[in-house]
């Protein structure tokens, strides 16, 4: 039947096609995962560490803005932490070095005071009492860690424990691409 | 290096001599059905034997690695854990990539073993032969990518003594137990028909013979695909707390898509029993319908769309594209080759027929699987060829597939009545008089109740009349044939449309009618929302080794309390949100509980839905379920379609 031969033949060149968008198509094999933010302009974020100095992400442009929603209770937030603190150590000694800051996400300040004074990471931690942060990024799960650039444009989101060099990789591909 | 330990090394060398006895099995069979070598075919069934208990010991070793918390293996490090409760760390086996490979492995096994003793007697039969010649093969992919990229039995980093367990959300409802196993059953039951289609294209027994040896195979799987997505929206509605149960999600319409094919296959198969028409279609229905869950196991396993279902990144996703471009060249190779002799000895003489409207049921399928699939997989058009990301969301899917539907309810309405053959114009008024009666009371019974709107109206109207048109065909049925009426392929089939017009009429009243608002609430002082009031009686908290949980009592209408909850899993990090819900005949009252709430406050944030007909969704998937057993029944009849007068003078008294 003519038909058949000629239906067979079409949905073979579309098939072909698709199977080729596949090949193509990256997915999303890289560890950035997706967020209607990406490279959109940050949410205003004001706030208070936890040593009641103010915090305003608006001031920091400029700068390479590093995000870190964490709760001292979580299991993954617990072992990502010696791969930030080596992070955070290494951007310290760079003089466009990126500033880091840990969001505390449904935690007391002295639990976290007591956290950081067992492990080590001597940067500013920002309250979210009321999850207003975790909101405006749509967090829903710790840690998760967020790139923002010197401009304030969102440029990564990371979900999950970062192993150690993750975000120095993330970070200079970024940074190359900034060029 | 990573030391593999016994279970490990055992587990994979259990996947591999079950990979080699599926590769030998198609091998036998495929040559014994080539050379007619009786000889060779005797060794199908051993190799039949060998598979499945490689399978089945396959999925035991994991099941008693995680039952005994082995953590040397590396799945179990991932998805295991000491503090998860026995009945979440049986299902934990399933609950990531590599474990829901192997239970595929499993089901299939199954299945071929199944297909085997079924035709034991046949297995000389070249169509056996190479039905099973076809099965094995998929089982020996199946194997070897379980062996390969996806294996469960890899060595994990050594000293590790627990784990996180699995996803929160599948440790929070016991529907983890049955949404995947039963799915998994409709989706790979789908291997079946598909291995006959291919059988027959291969043997040139393109007649019909094979169809009648297939139908309850399909039925059966379409009915376990059905209850497996229905299970997977109850689930959704239950734990995920935003009160919906579809959300067009890429693995959602990976379970959707073969459904809707298999759909139109169970429909357009009917007329070429009956008329020995559209042959190439319904062998590509088959053949659309298996490439479909191959597709959209690799769409949403191997990392190409995000999704709330996408595991984890791993390597499968080139096997799995390799496996569906195979499929799909053999197949479109085949029906190429045997385009001629699939050609049809008549055609369809009028629209305004039975075959005619089952025509354009298919077109209206066909129309649907493609917008499903173009949802789906367009993000990565746009991304393969413009480098930029972005969402086809519900709007795109609701607009198109409306449509569709009510044209669907409307078909749904007049195919039963429409005679065989002739054009049923004439007697249409007549014989759609009770189904138009049904419209209009429908209709009365919506705007009595206050219900607005074009789209969901006239979706309450044609429900009334398919439902009506059903009824009819139930009712004239058992006056003519008594509990009899109930049972075989027509009658069946319309108890399963029952069921699909309460689904459609459930979807369409909640997903317009619904109201919702968030309510702070403080204890001692009641609120009221659309006339229902709500009291917060206190906040408590509950830990436990895993989890720690807040709920908040709420007293509805000022009887017993419900308690919508937020339950951190401090092994993972994450807040999962439990809704509680009062279910009614006419509405579901959903509470969820917002954050943040603090223990002891006194007061707390709830999110309130009023959903009508939640109920009625449920109820309908169960007659759906019921008429699937009641179409799969043997009747009296040796074929329901011979052409005995008797029957067909019945079967027309019937309709009349």
């Amino acid at each position: 039947m003519k038909f058949a031969r000629i239906g067979a033949l079409l949905t073979a060149v579309v098939l072909t096609a698709l199977i080729g968008v596949f090949i193509v198509s990256d997915g999303d094999g890289d560890v950035g995962a997706r967020s209607p933010l990406l490279g959109q302009p940050a949410p205003a974020i004001r706030t208070t560490t936890i040593d009641d100095e103010t915090f305003d992400l608006g001031h920091r442009k400029g700068s390479w803005v590093v995000f870190n929603f964490f709760n001292s209770t979580c299991v993954p937030c617990v072992a990502e932490h010696s791969s930030i603190v080596k992070f955070v150590a290494a951007e310290s000694s760079r003089t466009d070095g990126a500033e880091f800051y840990t969001v505390v996400n449904d935690d007391s300040d002295s639990a976290v005071r007591d956290f950081f004074a067992a492990n080590g990471g001597d940067w500013p931690k920002l309250r979210d009492a009321d999850g207003a942060i975790a909101v405006a990024f749509g967090v829903a799960k710790v840690p998760e860690t967020w790139i923002i650039d010197p401009n304030g444009f969102v440029r990564l989101r990371i979900l999950g424990a970062v192993a150690d060099g993750v975000l120095e990789a993330q970070l200079a591909d970024l940074r190359v691409d900034q060029k | 290096m990573l030391v593999a330990s016994a279970t490990a090394q055992l587990g994979r060398a259990i996947l591999l001599a079950g990979f080699v006895a599926a590769f030998f099995g198609a091998f036998a069979a495929a040559v014994g059905a080539r050379r007619n070598d009786e000889k060779t075919l005797r060794f199908v069934p051993r190799f039949v034997v060998i598979t499945t208990a490689m399978a089945v010991a396959a999925f035991a070793v994991m099941e008693w690695a995680m039952i005994t918390r082995d953590f040397s293996l590396d799945y179990v490090q991932k998805v295991g854990s000491r503090g998860t409760p026995a009945l979440y760390n049986v299902a934990a086996v399933w609950s990531a990539l590599e474990g829901s490979i192997l239970m595929w492995v499993l089901v299939l096994a199954g299945y071929v073993a199944a297909t085997a003793w079924w035709m034991r007697r046949r297995m000389q039969e070249p169509l056996v032969a190479w039905a099973l010649a076809v099965m094995f093969a998929v089982l020996a992919f199946f194997f070897l990518i379980s062996y390969g990229p996806a294996n469960p039995f890899g060595a994990g980093q050594p000293g590790i003594t627990d784990g996180p367990g699995p996803n929160p959300l599948l440790q929070n409802h016991v529907l983890v137990m049955f949404h995947p196993p039963i799915l998994y059953l409709g989706y790979v039951g789908m291997t079946v028909p598909f291995a006959f289609a291919v059988a027959a294209l291969i043997t040139g027994k393109v007649e019909d013979g094979w169809l009648h040896l297939t139908r309850r195979w399909t039925v059966v799987a379409w009915g376990f695909l059905t209850l497996g997505i229905a299970l997977g929206g109850w689930w959704s509605y239950e734990v995920l707390g935003w009160s919906g149960v579809w959300a067009w999600d890429p693995v959602e319409n990976a379970s959707l898509l073969p459904w809707i094919t298999g759909t139109a296959y169970i429909h357009s198969v009917m007329v070429q029993e009956r008329r020995g028409l559209l042959r190439v279609w319904n062998v590509s229905l088959l053949i659309a319908t298996f490439s479909l869950t191959i597709l959209g196991t690799f769409l949403t396993r191997s990392g190409v769309l995000n999704s709330v279902h996408a595991f984890s990144e791993s390597d499968i996703g080139p096997w799995l594209l390799t496996m569906f471009a195979v499929v799909v060249a053999v197949s479109l190779a085949l029906i190429f080759w045997r385009g001629d002799q699939l050609r049809a000895d008549a055609r369809v003489e009028t629209i305004y027929s039975r075959e005619g409207a089952f025509l354009v049921n298919n077109v209206l399928f066909a129309v649907f699987a493609f917008v499903v699939l173009l949802g789906t997989v367009f993000p990565l058009i746009v991304e393969a060829l413009q480098n930029r990301q972005l969402v086809v969301g519900e709007p795109f899917f609701d607009q198109l597939t409306i449509p569709i539907g009510l044209t669907m309810l409307f078909i749904m309405a007049v195919a039963p009545v429409l005679p065989w053959r002739k054009d049923g114009r004439g007697t249409l008024s007549q014989r759609l008089l009770v189904p138009a009666a049904f419209a209009v009371v429908c209709l009365a019974v919506a705007l009595l109740v206050g219900a607005g709107g074009s789209k969901p109206l006239l979706a309450f109207a044609l429900g009334g009349f398919a439902a009506g048109s059903a009824l009819r065909h139930l009712a004239r049925a058992i006056r003519v044939q008594r509990l009899r009426g109930f049972v075989g392929r027509a009658n069946g089939g319309m108890i399963v449309h029952v069921g699909v017009i309460l689904v459609c009429v459930a979807l369409a009243a909640s997903n317009s009618f619904t109201r919702s608002q968030e309510i702070d609430l403080v204890v001692g002082r009641k609120v009221s929302f659309a006339g229902h009031t709500f009291e917060l009686i206190d906040v408590i908290e509950q830990r436990d080794a895993r989890s720690q949980s807040v709920r908040a009592l709420v007293s509805l209408d000022g009887g017993r309390p419900y308690a919508p909850a937020i339950t951190k899993f401090t092994r993972v990090g994450t807040n999962v949100g439990t809704p509680s819900v009062r279910t009614t005949f006419t509405h579901d009252i959903y509470l969820t509980l917002e954050p943040p709430v603090r223990q002891d406050s006194g007061q707390a944030r709830i999110k309130v839905f009023i959903k009508p007909m939640i109920l009625w969704l449920w109820v309908g998937t169960f007659v759906m379920a019921i008429g699937t057993v009641l179409a799969v029944l043997p009747t009296r009849r040796k074929s329901e379609f011979d052409e005995d007068p008797i029957h067909r003078l019945r079967d027309e008294a019937i309709d009349a």
